[in-house]
């Protein structure tokens, strides 16, 4: 190629207004020939573009080496099971309740009279709670002392 | 599409999604990781990607992406990438000393240059890709990648110059 068509793809090229077979053509001309001196340069810096394409991935691509797929599934799953457990847990014990301590019962002359019983019994607990408060009046006791002492 | 379609699909483009990686990370290990996490995000799209027209480009663009985002986290940590790759360079291949240190220097100024640039320097001067493909990729429009490349090949040109006259004098 001329010397002086050269240097005008090479300008164009600095423009970036080069087409691709006309890059090819200076990549060829200055990876494969003698250069001129002043043209020194560029040589270099096509020979790295060319050089630059021959890299290769080294490392071998595989598509189920890292399995950050697979933990994934697998923290999802401990989450179901987790929850799952939980889940029966609390089922079987409301059915112990249900069945064992909770018989309904037919009859309302029966039903009455064990709610009423059952009703006396917290009357009862209750009341018991009550005289344990009757120590409090010592305190009012000492206090209206003092009160009436000022 | 199974493994062996899908790893047949990306073969011809790896290597460029690879050299991508490296250009924009610079580290080797960091590119290779990249490239193996680009690619099994592909496949876990599971055949989404059929879609695009272009499956080369939308691969090359995720990469682009991926590493940008990268990039982004590691400046955000203050930590600086390592740059420790110069001497086991893939690019001299018997042409000669003076010319391997010559590679070397065009390498750290196409490193300098911005990430825009690098990326587009790559596509172009590298991958030899046309002007749709690259504005496809980069989701600019055409004059703009022409502005960018320009750039970048006048500032490597300068930046050589430099460095040559720096030794001469």
């Amino acid at each position: 190629m001329e010397l002086n068509e050269i240097q005008l793809l090479l300008k164009k090229y600095e423009e970036a207004e080069t087409s691709l077979i006309e890059e090819r053509q200076l990549k060829d001309y200055f990876t494969l020939e003698e250069v001129p001196q002043e043209l020194e340069k560029y040589k270099s810096i096509f020979q790295f573009a060319e050089n630059s394409k021959n890299i290769k991935l080294e490392r071998f691509i595989s598509l189920d080496k890292r399995n950050s797929g697979k933990y994934w599934f697998a923290g999802i799953a401990a989450t179901i099971l987790i929850l799952l457990s939980f889940l029966f847990f609390d089922m079987s014990t409301a059915n112990n309740l249900k069945s064992e301590n909770l018989g309904t019962i037919e009859d309302p002359e029966q039903a009455y009279l064990k709610t009423k019983e059952t009703l006396n019994m917290i009357a009862d607990v209750f009341n018991d709670g009550r005289e344990d408060l009757k120590n409090l009046n010592e305190f009012n006791k000492t206090k209206n002392k003092f009160i009436k002492e000022q | 599409m199974n493994h062996h379609t899908f790893l047949r699909l990306i073969d011809p483009v790896k290597d460029k999604m690879y050299r991508l990686a490296l250009r924009l990370l610079v580290s080797k290990e960091a590119a290779e990781d990249a490239t193996q996490e680009v690619i099994l995000k592909i496949w876990n799209l599971n055949n989404k990607f059929k879609d695009y027209a272009n499956i080369e480009a939308f691969m090359i663009s995720v990469t682009k992406n991926y590493c940008l985002d990268q990039l982004k986290a590691k400046r955000n940590n203050d930590s600086r990438i390592h740059h420790n790759n110069f001497d086991n360079n893939e690019l001299a291949i018997d042409k000669g000393l003076e010319l391997r240190d010559e590679l070397v220097q065009i390498q750290r100024i196409v490193e300098m240059l911005p990430d825009q640039q690098k990326l587009i320097f790559q596509l172009r001067d590298i991958e030899e890709y046309d002007y749709t493909e690259i504005a496809e990729i980069t989701k600019m429009n055409e004059p703009a990648i022409r502005v960018a490349l320009s750039r970048a090949r006048k500032k490597i040109k300068v930046e050589l110059i430099k460095t040559h006259n720096y030794g001469i004098k």
